[in-house]
């Protein structure tokens, strides 16, 4: 989406007082059937988790409140090591189907912390380790585009729906919230009210509530305290801390509740559930190995990318705004077949001429591309102005020659540029075999000068293009 | 908390326009006491360091200065270039503890005297903790910025001092959060400009201070420091240079103003500069959003730099037929709205 859309949307959304949807689909593929939950409280910059609420998302979740989070015992983490254990040995059952719903991103990253620190601990329980495992591929797996496991509600709302605040506003679950609720007259006020709170996974410390200041003083007053007196104040600080998760679990729900509430179709989505299954599956069965070396951290950035690629893939072919939108920037094409040069019908060479109206396009010449709902993709030859003032694109199809509902002069068409995504597996595995200077090396090799053959590359590369 | 030292130079150069923030850096006591009396409510919302955050800044900074600085001699090893054992200590805070006036300024002539003697190469630590630099803004009020680095670094690649800052952040796999690292860059910017200027103070001009500087960040596990982190601070020197200039106009003109009254007597005639991260680091944020409320700068900084000045009531004016557009921006303007509300289904006019 363009920043002037962005804009003008948002002002719109400030007019009507309520969020606008910005995409004809989802983005997330339908709940499974035993989709969870997790909220977190952690100390502020500690990053230790001080209460976390879990459970199934129907139900009400199971809260543990930490009274001592930065001590060495963990004990208390147990239940929710056994649930996650749980959660994954069902999702394991169905090939790395798994749901779970976090408040925001920052409830990722405490997770995430919280697996550093265990994944390793060997004097740590057995089942806290796991947890550790767990919570670390979880986090790992929330880096990739399009994937399906991590349900950021703060973020899902934030991709599919524009409010009436600005950007950084809308970084505050709550008050991104009051834009959703129909039962609010005035989200502007009522989302700056809601934003004096926050919203991140942390306790309120407001001047008129103190709760995180007054449970870091109570912590350090149980320590010299015994027996009743130490029981009345562990449970003030239970109270506050269940509390502060419970306030995290209800956020989730709500915006739960409002990003299913924009009623987009789910479909589409096969690939990347089918990706994220397969990438879950293979991480709990083989356990977490994080890139360190420099070639398998460039695996990993493939990976990352071409994840971004399918995506976005996936995304121009299921959802007619994200189109739109290209579409406008020029990354996409719509128009009619205008002319097919295919002298043996449903056999290669076919050509079709495609003419549109768009007089910006960011598609050139040699991009692979296909058409829109199609088998059919190919290679652009040619681009020219139109006759009408349009653009005119020449394309020889490669696959789909025998498509007969497309490759006819009158036939509608929008063509995209095939970005699937591509990871070099095979090269960068031999690299360190290889010792590539690249990753492996110092200098970068001395290479002798040959001489030149061809004329320029420029020319080189004019030459090998094909008429 | 007030806007003293390096907060308010970092704050400076987030926001170097704002003459508001200028007539808060000049403004004694904190900052919620300018809102207060500005606004003339109590502020109402979260605003300093949490105790829990405090103390665990606290506690790791005690654990890296332990033991004549054990661990800190560990991480910063590879860059003084000798075994943690052969490095040399000197933590200023045995000498003179505190935050009041009279131990910075004892600190300052005791870095200043070291800072001398490893120039004339005399024997001199490689590892100063707590020292005291100073930015000099005078003449006139706020005439000094006090800067305290954590430490100055003897930098065997430079052979000189390079200021490091420890930060309890968590590390994890090498990675900070943006937001974290891009404040405390400027912070280090602030350092090391105020390094600059006690180096030229000894030898006027003649050593190239380097713009780099150590983070040290803290291990997932246990508050021990991290390997240290080499931060390039060539742009946030430059932003706090920026923001020095801009705080010296600022300067000027409030007092031109108040005319020996408090800076907070003449908030109301300044220029603010609000801007969206204002939300996020500033308590006038609010009163200074009243003076676009209602314009495209209220929806943020990019509609801000779109839509210029345009009331939002004007730009909906195009949608309703209350508002003709005047120019051919405006008229792009009211294509691409309508458009928008056509697809959302909102009428037209």
């Amino acid at each position: 989406m363009s920043a002037l859309q962005d804009t003008l949307t948002r002002v719109l959304a400030r007019h009507l007082g309520r969020a606008l949807p910005i995409r004809s689909t989802s983005a997330l593929a339908a709940d499974p059937v035993d989709a969870i939950g997790i909220a977190t409280v952690k100390i502020v910059t500690e990053e230790q988790i001080q209460a976390i609420a879990y459970g199934p998302l129907d139900a009400e979740p199971t809260v543990i409140a930490r009274l001592d989070p930065i001590g060495r015992d963990v004990a208390d983490l147990v239940p929710f090591a056994e649930f996650l254990k749980g959660a994954v040995q069902r999702a394991l059952a169905r090939e790395g189907e798994m749901r779970i719903w976090v408040p925001h991103s920052e409830t990722v990253a405490a997770l995430d912390v919280l697996g550093h620190r265990y994944w390793r601990n060997q004097t740590a329980r057995p089942e806290i380790v796991r947890m550790g495992e767990i919570c670390r591929i979880l986090a790992h797996e929330a880096l990739f585009a399009g994937q399906q496991v991590i349900a950021d509600s703060a973020q899902l709302l934030r991709d599919h729906a524009i409010t009436g605040q600005s950007r950084t506003e809308d970084g505050h679950l709550d008050a991104l919230l009051a834009w959703f609720d129909a039962q609010v007259a005035d989200p502007l006020e009522e989302a700056r009210m809601r934003s004096r709170f926050p919203a991140s996974g942390v306790l309120i410390n407001t001047p008129d509530r103190r709760d995180d200041d007054r449970v870091d003083r109570l912590r350090k007053e149980a320590k010299s305290q015994s027996g009743a007196r130490q029981r009345a104040t562990h449970d003030e600080i239970r109270r506050i801390l269940s509390a502060g998760a419970r306030r995290e679990w209800n956020l989730m729900v709500s915006a739960r509740r409002a990003f299913w509430g924009l009623e987009l179709p789910t479909t589409g989505l096969e690939d990347l559930v089918a990706l994220s299954k397969r990438r879950l599956s293979a991480a709990l069965t083989q356990g977490h190995f994080p890139a360190r070396r420099a070639d398998k951290v460039a695996i990993e950035l493939d990976e990352l990318d071409s994840a971004q690629h399918t995506t976005e893939s996936c995304m121009l072919e299921v959802d007619d705004a994200a189109r739109d939108c290209a579409r406008r920037a020029g990354a996409s094409i719509a128009g009619r077949v205008v002319a097919r040069n295919q002298p043996r019908p449903g056999r290669r060479p076919c050509t079709i001429e495609v003419e549109t109206a768009q007089t910006v396009v960011r598609t050139r010449r040699d991009d692979k591309v296909r058409i829109v709902g199609t088998n059919v993709s190919g290679v652009v030859r040619d681009i020219a102005i139109a006759a009408s003032g349009g653009t005119r694109v020449r394309v020889e199809i490669l696959n789909g020659v025998r498509s007969t509902g497309v490759l006819v002069p009158g036939a509608r068409v929008e063509i995209v540029e095939q970005t699937g995504g591509y990871v070099r597996l095979r090269e960068l595995s031999q690299a360190a075999a290889r010792g590539v200077w690249m990753f492996f090396g110092d200098a970068a090799p001395v290479l002798q000068a040959t001489p030149r053959r061809g004329g320029s590359p420029l020319t080189v590369a004019r030459g090998s293009r094909r008429p | 908390m007030s806007l003293k030292g390096a907060t308010a130079l970092v704050r400076l150069a987030q926001n170097p326009r704002c003459e508001v923030l200028g007539a808060m850096v000049l403004q004694e006591g904190p900052e919620t006491r300018f809102f207060e009396r500005v606004v003339g409510t109590p502020y109402d919302r979260e605003y300093g360091e949490r105790q829990s955050s405090k103390r665990r800044g606290t506690q790791f900074e005690r654990n890296a200065y332990a033991g004549d600085a054990r661990l800190l001699r560990e991480a910063l090893a590879p860059v003084v270039g000798l075994e943690p054992d052969q490095i040399r200590v000197r933590n200023l805070l045995d000498d003179y503890p505190g935050t009041k006036d009279d131990a910075r300024v004892a600190r300052l002539r005791i870095t200043r005297g070291l800072l001398k003697d490893s120039l004339a190469g005399r024997v001199a630590p490689h590892l100063v903790i707590q020292p005291q630099l100073l930015v000099p803004t005078n003449p006139g009020p706020r005439a000094y910025f006090f800067i305290a680095p954590d430490v100055l670094v003897w930098s065997q690649q430079h052979g000189l001092y390079v200021p490091a800052d420890l930060k309890s952040f968590v590390v994890r796999e090498n990675e900070v959060s943006r937001a974290d690292l891009a404040r405390v860059r400027l912070q280090l910017g602030a350092q090391s400009l105020a390094l600059v200027h006690e180096y030229d103070r000894l030898d006027r001009g003649k050593t190239s201070v380097p713009a780099t500087g150590f983070l040290i960040f803290s291990h997932p596990n246990g508050l021990r420091p991290h390997a240290p982190r080499t931060e390039d601070l060539r742009g946030a020197r430059e932003a706090v240079r920026i923001g020095i200039e801009s705080f010296l106009r600022h300067r000027e003109r409030i007092d031109r103003l108040r005319a020996g009254a408090e800076p907070y007597t003449v908030a109301a005639e300044l220029v603010p500069h609000f801007e969206e991260r204002c939300l996020a680091n500033c308590v006038m944020s609010a009163w200074c959003r009243s003076t676009v409320a209602g314009r495209a700068r209220d929806l943020g900084d990019v509609p801000g730099q779109l839509l210029g000045n345009l009331e939002l009531a004007r730009v909906t004016g195009f949608l309703l037929g209350t508002a003709e557009p005047a120019n051919d921006a405006e008229r792009g303007i009211a294509v691409e709205l309508r458009r928008i509300a056509a697809e959302h289904g909102v009428r037209v006019a």
